[in-house]
């Protein structure tokens, strides 16, 4: 049963590409609000599709329930900025205007909102970033660990209940990855974080959810189901200590 | 090629930054509109010209050196058109070399030269002390349609990004030993180009489903308008009165 404090309800979600992959095969999904839960799997586990179904870019066969359940838009499938925020893989896909402080303030903008509240949020979001003074930089100069933060303020200062993101590490050095995940861990509302890194989502996340072909393979607490070395193993994940030969001396270490 | 290209010396803080950048664009404009109406013949009214763009560029803190060299790069397609004239014009001839050429014609290529110069150096000034954002809330100020300045962003933010992309498809295809060198091999260019177009493609669909999930409804969000400071006024109105002085009296 839903109730006013479930954030997401996916039932028997279905869907399958132009060229017949079947991504999502009856996918069921429940997140309550205030919930910080990590979807991983392995490559193709559906993971990508199954945020674009919540975000309401794929129409998939199945229930699927963001926040209000009301939707705006010609088709009335997108949760709308404040409900759900989706930050994608690419960085550059999230930043398409001349500016910084232009795409984060477009969201605000869009919600007709005054000018200075805009300049407040704008300067609210780059600030829980770390990109405080970077409004007039054009976003093809920034680095990489740059423009994720700068695509994660552009969603942020929309103020969604719902904060999902798409493999929010992939492609970071350790410094920009610790910066991602302090940021995450600021953020007071529901997180969905669609991710294979383990070590960096178990700082952030309380739940995770397996998934794997397009189904819901595990589903508890991440400590529990880290423990299970057997289970990640299975799906092409892998947590915990590891030993590796190093090469130059006898020696092996572990991490 | 790097995203400077487009507009290097943009960020700069000068007395010209700072000015409204609807002035800079009616100013460019209106320069533009005196230099081609000028006959070609009135040579000192082009040194004047030319020495307003080189004023203008050494308070903008902008390398003259960088405006002429831009300006350079469009004279061979200019001058293109014009190169003939001399050799077809009829009228008054000149025997250079042995060859007779109309006097006429060759009024008409200096002219077409000096004119596309001036006009192109004009608008590098203006690209170069504008930040792009500015310059398109200009043109939007001054009534440009919002389709074609969306548009203009979207270009000035992809454009780099996506010459990047071709970049690595052609290091990639010359890390597997492809060396072109006969016109059958130039089909792999074709694959490439193909290559690239559906990746733009669905890059759009990204982008578009990026803007829909920010609010975006068919129209692009605008700034706050421009303010136009009594600065501004007097900087236009003096550019513009003696610019047309120039073109009127001096011959």
């Amino acid at each position: 049963m839903s109730t006013p404090s479930t954030a997401i309800d996916v039932s028997s979600l279905r869907y399958r590409y132009h060229d017949g992959t079947e991504a999502l095969r009856g996918l069921s999904l429940r997140v309550e609000h205030g919930e910080s839960v990590c979807l991983a799997g392995p490559n193709g586990a559906g993971k990508s599709t199954l945020l674009l179904c919540l975000a309401g870019l794929l129409k998939a066969e199945g229930g699927v329930r963001v926040g209000s359940g009301k939707g705006v838009g010609p088709d009335l499938r997108i949760p709308g900025p404040a409900a759900f925020g989706l930050v994608f893989q690419d960085p550059e896909d999230q930043l398409f205007c001349p500016t910084v402080g232009e795409d984060v303030a477009f969201g605000p903008r869009n919600e007709k909102l005054q000018e200075g509240e805009v300049a407040r949020r704008v300067a609210e979001s780059l600030s829980a970033v770390g990109l405080s003074g970077f409004e007039t930089r054009s976003a093809h100069h920034l680095s990489g660990g740059e423009k994720r933060r700068a695509a994660i303020a552009a969603v942020l200062a929309c103020r969604p209940a719902i904060l999902a993101l798409d493999e929010p590490w992939a492609n970071l050095d350790a410094r920009a990855s610790r910066a991602v995940t302090g940021i995450l861990d600021g953020f007071g509302g529901t997180l969905l974080v669609a991710s294979q890194d383990l070590y960096h989502a178990a700082e952030v996340c309380e739940r995770l959810v397996i998934l794997d072909g397009g189904t819901i393979a595990a589903d508890g607490r991440v400590k529990d189901l880290l423990a299970d070395a057997a289970l990640l193993e299975a799906h092409g994940l892998e947590f915990g200590a590891r030993c590796i030969p190093c090469p130059h001396n006898s020696h092996s270490f572990a991490i | 090629m790097e995203h400077d290209f487009l507009d290097k010396y943009s960020s700069v803080d000068s007395w010209v930054h700072r000015l409204d950048a609807r002035v800079k664009a009616i100013a460019a404009l209106f320069f533009i509109l005196m230099v081609v109406t000028t006959p070609p013949q009135h040579l000192l009214a082009f040194v004047i010209y030319a020495g307003l763009i080189a004023w203008t560029a050494a308070l903008a803190q902008v390398p003259l050196a960088f405006v002429a060299g831009r300006a350079l790069l469009v004279l061979p397609f200019s001058a293109l058109v014009a190169l003939g004239l001399p050799f077809l014009g009829g009228g008054e001839t000149i025997t250079v070399l042995g060859i007779g050429l109309s006097v006429k014609g060759l009024w008409v290529l200096a002219g077409a030269a000096m004119k596309s110069l001036l006009g192109v150096a004009a608008l590098v000034l203006l690209v170069s002390t504008t930040p792009f954002s500015m310059l398109l809330a200009g043109m939007r100020g001054l009534g440009a349609p919002a389709l074609f300045i969306d548009l203009l962003a979207l270009t000035y933010r992809y454009l780099f990004v996506l010459f990047g992309e071709g970049m690595r498809l052609r290091r990639a295809a010359a890390a597997r030993g492809y060396r072109p060198r006969w016109l059958p091999q130039a089909a792999i260019v074709g694959r490439l180009a193909g290559n690239l177009f559906i990746r733009s493609y669905e890059r759009a669909e990204r982008v578009y489903g990026a803007m829909r999930l920010r609010g975006y409804s068919g129209q692009m969000p605008t700034a706050a308008p421009l303010r136009f400071r009594a600065a501004d006024g007097l900087v236009l109105a003096a550019l513009i009165s003696a610019l047309a002085l120039v073109r009127v009296l001096v011959r």
